[in-house]
């Protein structure tokens, strides 16, 4: 019902966005009034509330903005790639090669064990994609949607099986802060992780929108749109690569956060069409919103402790998927 | 714009569909494939349109390598209205027809339609914005056939064009697409749709050409006993036209 409203729906999105970005940086355990907020933003010093503000609560509220904006995009990408609309960003296998690695990380496995975690996350999701990709035929360039997503939930089944391995045999005073890394999180969060973030979920919503016509196109189905001269082998790698990308960068920061890929392209859909030239920017936006609110959620709701990102994501995704369901019987 | 295909064999998988083929389509030609199913009506359609990869052979447009030719030149020259449609298509009919634009030349010597036009002509004024998703088998059929003709091809070639369209619109749609497209090849099931809207059939059948001509010389009660089992004869009208009744099935 707001189609004939998407571009303007889209500009109410771009302005509410420093507020919730302002929201974001004064809600939380400790709250802080908008007056020394404001002070801070404009270079009055106040030691603790700056302490908070910067080296805390402003890499986490970017920090979600962007993985939100970056899932939501995969997440749309994916469900685009493999029509099918229950595809999220991890079926290539990124979160659960992350979630080994980074596992054997903080268990102390091996070499693995003194990278960064980010850099373990990134490199293990990266490396699961490879074998899913080499798994669905790939060397031979005959991929299609199904043998992906087959290969994928393989892979993710392999993959699940060994980090609950290392998990049961490892030291269980380590089992804390894996499950909390499986379940998201951002309160690890610092500025100088954002920049490479920063940049590829810029430089892949610029391709896409360039790309939006061919993204259209692959909706029809890849024997279709190529009738219609998109080239299958070029597209297909292309955003199996991107997907991989932003999906390997956001859970290297937060953690195999999930739902956001799955629910904000529908969302998105519901809000402002199916076409490509609203559903980029619009599940960017969205899934920003989305996550800096879920974020505010998880430090607020049981202050001082704190939610993982995950388990709101699951309970604001249940009822979307439900209502999909019943879409789905009554056609 | 012809077509020549050299000793073409298509395969399923380890069946073969078409053994060692040829056949030549002049510029201007309009074709129509038939036979009995399974013969490779669709498969024959897909390969010469690039969809489908032979097992041997070669498909030469204006005398390139189809093989060679990248997707986006392709698609300026040939489109395909292939037998199945999408059905979870989210795109309204206004932006599933005008995907088609990616594969205008500004430089091309034929330019498109008006969109407006197509529109009206194949009924859909009242189903733009409406998601393809949401339409029946027959208005899918409609905006598929508005999306092939909106490319501004040099060939079209529709598969089974008249899946799912009434009466009317199979005739005023496919006379359109003679009038509009220089070069049709289309696969038909119904031989008097095909007699009228052809001026050359081929016969496929047993992995074969069985027949390549007129409609007259292809359409005999022999070849269609032989290839289809039925009993059929020829009625002339007082123009020569002439329509296949059929009798029944042949034992």
């Amino acid at each position: 019902m707001f189609r004939h409203y998407s571009w303007p729906l889209l500009y109410l999105a771009i302005l509410f966005f420093p507020a919730s970005i302002i929201a974001g940086l004064a809600l939380g355990g400790v709250p802080l009034p908008l007056e020394s907020l404001l002070n801070i933003l404009t270079g009055e010093q106040n030691s603790v509330s700056d302490l908070i503000i910067t080296e805390l609560r402003m890499p986490r509220v970017l920090g979600a903005a962007l993985v939100g904006g970056a899932l939501g995009l995969a997440g749309a990408l994916a469900q685009t790639l493999f029509r099918n609309p229950l595809a999220d960003p991890y079926l290539l296998g990124v979160a659960n090669g992350a979630s080994l690695l980074v596992v054997m990380h903080i268990f102390g496995w091996s070499i693995v064990a003194l990278l960064p975690i980010s850099l373990s996350a990134f490199i293990g999701g990266l490396a699961a994609f490879s074998l899913v990709w080499f798994c669905a035929g790939g060397r031979k360039g005959q991929v299609y949607p199904l043998t992906l997503t087959l290969a994928g939930v393989a892979i993710a089944a392999l993959l699940s099986a060994l980090t609950t391995l290392i998990m049961l045999l490892g030291d269980q005073r380590a089992l804390g802060p894996a499950l909390r890394w499986m379940l998201g999180s951002l309160s690890g969060a610092e500025l100088n992780q954002l920049p490479f973030l920063t940049i590829t979920l810029v430089g892949s919503s610029l391709l896409a929108w360039h790309r939006r016509r061919q993204l259209d196109a692959l909706l029809m189905g890849w024997n279709k749109a190529q009738t219609l001269g998109v080239n299958i082998k070029k597209e297909r790698l292309l955003w199996c690569g991107v997907i991989v990308l932003l999906s390997a960068t956001s859970v290297a920061l937060a953690g195999a956060v999930g739902f956001v890929g799955l629910v904000v392209p529908h969302l998105t859909r519901l809000l402002l069409g199916a076409s490509h030239r609203y559903l980029i920017p619009g599940s960017v936006l969205i899934g920003a919103f989305l996550l800096m609110w879920v974020d505010i959620l998880c430090r607020t709701l049981l202050a001082p402790e704190e939610l993982p990102l995950g388990i709101p994501m699951a309970l604001l995704a249940v009822p979307l998927l439900l209502s999909l369901l019943r879409k789905h019987h009554v056609h | 714009m012809c077509i020549d295909v050299k000793h073409l064999t298509l395969k399923q998988g380890n069946r073969v569909i078409l053994d060692n083929i040829n056949l030549h389509i002049h510029r201007g030609e309009k074709i129509g494939l038939i036979g009995p199913n399974g013969s490779g009506k669709t498969t024959l359609l897909k390969a010469l349109a690039g969809l489908h990869a032979p097992a041997s052979g070669n498909i030469l447009l204006e005398c390139q390598c189809l093989n060679s030719l990248k997707p986006e030149n392709l698609a300026k020259e040939v489109s395909i209205l292939l037998q199945d449609q999408p059905v979870d298509m989210p795109l309204t009919v206004r932006e599933t027809i005008e995907l088609a634009s990616m594969t205008h030349d500004l430089n091309a010597s034929v330019q498109p339609p008006e969109l407006k036009t197509l529109i009206d002509i194949c009924h859909l004024a009242p189903l733009i914005n409406k998601p393809v998703s949401s339409l029946s088998g027959g208005e899918r059929q409609r905006v598929f056939m508005a999306q092939a003709l909106y490319q501004a091809p040099a060939i079209l070639m529709l598969d089974e064009p008249s899946n799912h369209l009434d009466v009317r619109h199979i005739w005023q749609l496919l006379q359109y697409c003679s009038h509009q497209v220089e070069t049709v090849i289309a696969s038909y099931h119904d031989f008097n749709l095909a007699t009228t809207m052809c001026d050359r059939l081929i016969l496929l059948a047993d992995h074969e050409v069985k027949a390549d001509g007129p409609p007259e010389s292809v359409l005999t009660e022999k070849n269609l006993r032989k290839f289809f089992n039925i009993h059929s004869e020829k009625l002339y009208d007082s123009n020569g036209s002439f329509w296949i009744k059929v009798n029944g099935a042949a034992a």
